[in-house]
């Protein structure tokens, strides 16, 4: 009677362990999926946020003095090309690293504009000209520029290339 | 308590489990894709407002804008010694095409008459008054 009983705790122990063995598993299981969905928020948020950023930026850097065209103290919605080649200092984004240019698309030219090019060029290096990333998405958006020495208006685009 | 009420009672911590695994995946899933409409339909807007204000500005010839172009098409006179509304729809043609939008992807209209095709899909639209018609960009996407 008590081999039989005793057994029978035994059996019932097992039982116990391998219903808390499964749990534990179920329970880590759910906890993996969860850092892995929390994590994942995480970055995504991380990108949102440096995204918000560099697209307030594409609007802070057309209302931006050292390179918005005016006339007779009015200011204008577009980009003086001839203060775009010296700019200096532009404040951007710490959030993540960026590169900045003004590109001109009507019409389209691929030189870089120097002091020397200018204005038989297209494209303005304005921050981090020199950086290269593995990995990274533009946002742009479209830009009157203005020539100073000719008085005339073409189209352009302010790109920003971000580090992803 | 009985074998079978602590099996019921397993199961039933295993379902809560399952469906609590259910709310926190709608919950990450939801929240990342809302933030992120929000987040292009105001690039979109931004795009749509800067391209029109810059193809206003654009220089067709000597010291005649684009505006002062959809001006002569309004009045039905010439400008860069062309007329008006044709040479309206050529440089707006030319503008688009730098940008690398296609036909298919806006509208111009100068009052009701419309100087591109036709493009469906939802719609963001910029628009400013000029002599009392309303000259509008409306961008497809």
């Amino acid at each position: 009677m008590s081999v039989l009983s005793s057994t029978k705790a035994q059996l019932q122990m097992i039982e116990i362990l391998m219903v808390v063995a499964v749990f534990v598993v179920i329970l880590l299981v759910g906890l993996v999926f969860y850092f892995k969905f929390a994590a994942q928020s995480i970055h995504s948020a991380g990108e949102n946020v440096c995204e918000v950023s560099n697209t307030v930026l594409l609007t802070a850097l057309l209302s931006n003095p050292e390179m918005q065209c005016s006339s007779s103290g009015h200011e204008e919605r577009c980009l003086d090309t001839m203060r775009l080649l010296f700019v200096k200092n532009l404040q951007t984004t710490a959030t993540c690293r960026q590169k900045v240019s003004v590109v001109q698309v009507l019409p389209a030219d691929n030189r870089t504009c120097t002091t020397v090019t200018y204005p038989d060029c297209g494209v303005y290096p304005l921050v981090n000209a020199n950086l290269t990333f593995s990995s990274s998405y533009i946002l742009s958006t479209p830009v009157g520029l203005y020539f100073p020495l000719t008085d005339t208006y073409t189209l352009g685009k302010l790109v920003i290339e971000v580090e992803a | 308590m009985r074998k079978a009420q602590i099996e019921i009672l397993g199961l039933m911590i295993i379902v809560i489990l399952l469906i609590f695994g259910l709310i926190l995946y709608f919950k990450f899933a939801a929240k990342s894709s809302s933030s992120d409409d929000l987040l292009q339909t105001a690039e979109k807007n931004l795009e749509v407002s800067n391209l029109l204000s810059a193809v206003r500005l654009s220089t067709v010839c000597d010291k005649t804008s684009f505006d002062d172009v959809v001006k002569a098409c309004n009045d039905g006179t010439f400008a860069c010694e062309k007329e008006g509304c044709t040479l309206l729809r050529t440089e707006l043609s030319s503008r688009m095409d730098a940008y690398g939008i296609n036909s298919s992807r806006y509208m111009f209209f100068v009052g009701e008459e419309m100087f591109s095709f036709k493009c469906e899909g939802e719609h963001i639209v910029e628009s400013y008054n000029m002599k009392g018609k309303t000259v509008k960009l409306v961008f497809c996407y």
